[in-house]
């Protein structure tokens, strides 16, 4: 059996970093079924051109078992993070900028290719968060005119030079981020895992009370849709 | 050895267990009370119905001579019998007389009327709902027109009730000619017809008693209660005893009769169409009547019509009907009967009669075969937030269009929208899927789907189960066949004739579908990946679950956007704004007077590029029609560019983009060439561009705003405290 201490640490931390941060359950739902798919390698090669693999790696050595830890544990260290208090507006922010770009793209105006936007919006939304983004994101704020102590306002500046169709700005942040061979590395990864990810994570959800209505009906589609592959299956 | 009297006890005590005979049944019990009923249709009748009268007293004495005890006389009876009769104000309607109730409060009283308003019959069935006991009435008095007087009601459900009620409480319906209780089967029967027989009767009574005065006046030309064709007013030819009016003819009303020929008119200039005639009739109306006419306020025809504050509005039902109305030219029409130049024509011979033909080729279009058709997904959920309070987008399944069309069917303004539903449906649900969050559910659905995969299979056993005991116990019945007992003989067919019906209905019965065994994992990827599946479900299954989530959908929209406020029932927000793809309806491609302005200027010196860039929604090939009809010119010729041959590499790129979704467009510009030189060259390669890109459904573009419930948080959120 694989060790996936990581991505246990990822399950069972993330309602406790909810809890502390804000951030509701039905916003970015899928978060630990994103971490359970990609499993401790995958998420550890992704850290590695950041360098905290090797961090990462040594701490949970030295850590018990994610399950052992006690609630009140994880919430008074999750409290220490200094960047916990950016988890909800960097997380609206990026969902609105996802819709927004989603937007874009179906009217084809989105000016960029889909590459260059995620790079840009992850590299933002991230640097927030790893304990060496400060440099990248205080560059990015000089480009995008705004203040890096605010990266959700930077995530509504990167939308708006899209929307606005500011090719010269969005050069810029692509040039800046592929200036940084850590960065430029982490988020070609990025785009690589996402590309080969099986699923498109929820940005919300809405989870409806199971009623014993609801549940039928579910049951009712799942014998229409599934009898009628049968048939189909058979005609072939 | 047992005495005599022991055996007689011991036969007495199985008398007692024994089920009680019809004979028990009718019996009158004497130790609960009876109740005489009374109940007359029409208050006159109380003063004019001598023998109905008569007939209450002598159920008084039928009682008496039933054995139940009274205290007062036969002469003080019809004396209260008599100033009920005379009107009197301190008549009593209601007494207990020893063991007898009289009741006499339903007297003038409709039977067709309910509880409610009937006292009488609200207290009967109020005692008869306590059940089977002392306090409890135990015989009802019925006059010789028998249930009847209890209820004539239309709806069939009043009988009913009673009928149950009197069989949970064990009463008697007693009349001059016989005692029935509900309790037997035949009685039941007896009674249940005589509750359809007075709803019946009472309907045929109307026409019966109405039918011939009314016949007779409708012979003379006269008003006979239908609605007044607007532009008419009832000339009043007095006054009846009670106050009421004595209707003449009909005389034409000049007000209403102005505008009368000028919807005629209106609707012979719009070729028929009683909703374009109505939409340009949009400020005129019928005005009120004034206060000396206030009784036609409830007579005319314009009662149905919506109201503003200066009058009645001119619907397209009103067109149509005044185009059909033969008063209009003085001919009188009711039933059969038609007199010509019965009264006074408002309208010119020649102008109904050439609206009178158009109507009647336009109503005498055959019909269509009726189809059936899914209705759209989000059918009943969308409210046009366009006017001062919501109202209801409805979905046509035949041409898949939304339509809030209320105004223009009302005739008071034009229709507000119609657009194609794809172009708000695939938005919605898109994003209505993208937020629903159904993957905690796996386990309980699949063990739905476990269960009834269970029943199904436990089904068909059944089903043979249930089919072999009807067919041996059909075999039974037919055995017994041929009694000499008539109505034995009678009850073993129906019983055959039951238990044939039950066995065909079950052999028609359809089985179950057979539930395809699924596992957990296969219900986990439907429900996180329930988009993907969406166009394999049934519509019906698809709008069950979106209206189980959502609350309604509010739509608002111009003639570029469309804006969708879907309201969760949870109470989830969503926001969707939608561009509204350019439609080649005639509506949406209406020129209008700026641009037929614009293009007055264009036309005559502008080459073919700037005249698109003016009109963007719009393609040469229709810009140059305009111009045509408009009769502009070209001053100025625009040659096109010098002629360049094509070559093999342009033959395949070419080849390459014709079949995909490429704009003809862009295709044409990256070869350098016109859009034309591009279909003719694919054209004279025989290259087909596939249909459902040439007729493909418009992009549709939107943007979502999610109601997070978190939108005043910043990013400046105060510092978070742990405990």
């Amino acid at each position: 059996m694989k060790d996936e201490r990581l991505t246990r640490y990822v399950e069972v931390g993330l309602p406790h970093l909810r809890q502390v941060s804000r951030l509701p359950e039905y916003l970015v739902p899928d978060v630990a079924d994103v971490a359970h798919e990609l499993g401790d390698q995958a998420m550890l090669k992704l850290a590695e051109p950041l360098g905290l693999s090797e961090g990462i790696k040594s701490l949970l050595n030295q850590s018990p078992e994610a399950d052992s830890l006690p609630g009140e544990i994880w919430e008074v260290d999750i409290g220490r993070w200094q960047a916990v208090r950016q988890v909800v507006p960097v997380t609206l922010a990026l969902l609105r900028a996802c819709d927004k770009v989603e937007a874009l793209e179906r009217r084809g105006v989105a000016g960029m290719n889909s590459a260059t936007t995620v790079r840009g919006l992850a590299t933002i939304a991230f640097a927030t968060f790893a304990p060496n983004g400060g440099k990248i994101l205080d560059r990015l704020a000089g480009i995008l005119g705004g203040n890096p102590a605010e990266p959700a306002a930077l995530l509504n500046l990167y939308v708006k030079a899209m929307e606005n169709g500011d090719k010269d700005t969005l050069a810029d942040v692509e040039e800046c981020i592929l200036q940084y061979p850590a960065w430029a590395e982490w988020s070609k990864r990025f785009i690589a895992e996402g590309m080969a990810f099986p699923f498109i994570p929820r940005v919300i959800g809405v989870s409806p009370v199971p009623t014993g209505e609801l549940i039928r009906l579910l049951a009712a589609m799942i014998v229409e849709v599934t009898n009628a592959d049968r048939i189909r299956d058979i005609r072939n | 050895m047992l005495t005599v009297s022991e055996i007689l006890g011991i036969e007495k005590e199985k008398i007692a267990r024994r089920q009680p005979s019809e004979e028990d049944l009718r019996r009158i019990p004497l130790e609960r009370p009876g109740r005489i009923f009374g109940r007359l249709s029409d208050p006159k009748q109380i003063q004019e119905s001598l023998q109905s009268m008569a007939e209450l007293a002598a159920l008084v004495r039928l009682a008496r001579q039933d054995g139940f005890q009274t205290e007062l006389s036969n002469e003080e009876v019809e004396s209260r019998l008599e100033a009920i009769k005379q009107s009197d104000s301190d008549a009593l309607r209601y007494w207990v007389d020893g063991q007898l109730i009289v009741d006499l409060r339903d007297l003038g009283i409709s039977g067709r009327l309910g509880p409610d308003k009937r006292p009488a019959l609200a207290e009967f069935m109020a005692d008869l709902s306590r059940g089977e006991a002392p306090e409890v009435t135990g015989t009802i008095y019925l006059s010789s027109e028998g249930v009847s007087r209890l209820s004539r009601d239309q709806d069939r459900i009043i009988g009913p009730q009673l009928l149950k009620l009197m069989k949970q409480a064990n009463c008697r319906v007693r009349t001059p000619y016989d005692i029935l209780n509900p309790r037997i089967d035949a009685d039941w029967r007896e009674l249940r017809e005589g509750f359809e027989d007075a709803a019946k009767e009472s309907r045929h009574l109307q026409e019966k008693h109405f039918g011939p005065k009314k016949r007779e006046k409708a012979k003379k030309g006269e008003h006979v209660g239908n609605q007044v064709t607007p532009g008419f007013i009832i000339e009043i030819k007095g006054y009846k005893s009670n106050g009421s009016y004595i209707f003449g003819k009909w005389q034409p009303y000049p007000p209403h009769a102005e505008i009368g020929i000028r919807i005629l008119q209106e609707y012979i200039r719009c070729g028929g169409s009683k909703y374009k005639a109505a939409q340009a009739l949009r400020s005129t109306v019928f005005p009120f009547f004034p206060e000396e006419l206030k009784y036609m306020e409830t007579r005319s025809s314009l009662r149905n019509c919506l109201k503003t504050q200066a009058g009645y509005i001119i619907t397209p039902e009103v067109i149509e009907g005044l185009t059909r109305q033969l008063a209009l030219i003085g001919t009188w029409k009711w039933s059969d009967i038609l007199i010509e130049n019965n009264h006074p024509a408002i309208a010119p011979l020649d102008l109904f009669g050439e609206a009178y033909d158009l109507s009647r080729r336009r109503g005498n279009k055959p019909r269509g075969r009726a189809a059936y058709y899914d209705p759209l997904d989000w059918d009943g959920l969308l409210r046009c937030v366009n006017h001062e309070s919501p109202r209801r987008i409805s979905g046509h399944g035949s041409d898949g269009s939304w339509v809030c069309a209320l105004d223009y069917h009302n005739g008071t303004g034009p229709i507000c929208l119609d657009i194609n539903h794809r172009i708000i449906s695939d938005p919605l649900t898109r994003e209505f899927l993208k937020c629903l969050d159904l993957s905690s559910h796996a386990r309980a659905v699949f063990d739905e789907v476990q269960q009834r995969a269970a029943a199904t299979e436990e089904e068909e056993p059944k089903r043979k189960r249930e089919e072999a005991h009807l067919k041996s116990r059909l075999a039974n019945l037919e055995n017994y066949l041929g009694d000499s007992d008539s109505e034995m003989e009678e009850s073993y067919r129906r019983q055959i004739r039951q238990a044939k019906a039950d066995l065909r209905a079950l052999q028609n019965k359809p089985l179950p579908a057979p539930v395809t065994s699924v596992d957990i994992d296969r219900v986990r990827r439907f429900l996180g990946n329930l988009e993907d599946e969406w166009q394999k479900l049934s519509s019906t299954l698809r709008n069950h679950l979106i209206k189980m989530l959502i609350d309604h959908v509010d739509i608002a929209h111009d003639q570029y956007h469309v804006r969708a406020t879907v309201i969760w029932k949870i109470g989830f927000k969503q926001r969707i704004d939608i561009e509204r793809p350019v439609g080649n309806s005639r509506r949406e491609r209406h020129w209008t007077e700026e641009q037929d302005s614009l293009l007055r200027l264009l036309w005559p010196t502008s080459t073919k590029e700037v005249l698109l860039a003016a009109f963007p929604n719009r393609q040469l090939g229709g810009i140059r029609g305009r111009a045509a009809k408009l009769g502009l010119e070209r001053r100025v010729r625009h040659y096109p560019p010098q002629w360049k041959g094509w070559t093999v590499s342009d033959d395949n790129r070419l080849a390459a983009q014709y079949v995909t979704e490429t704009p003809i467009e862009d295709i044409a510009a990256e070869l350098g060439r016109s859009k034309q030189a591009v279909l003719s060259r694919a054209c004279f390669l025989k290259i087909k561009r596939p249909r459902e890109i040439r007729f493909g459904f418009p992009k549709v573009n939107w943007e979502v705003l999610n109601f997070y419930g978190l939108e005043a948080v910043s990013s400046l959120l105060p510092p978070i405290r742990v405990a």
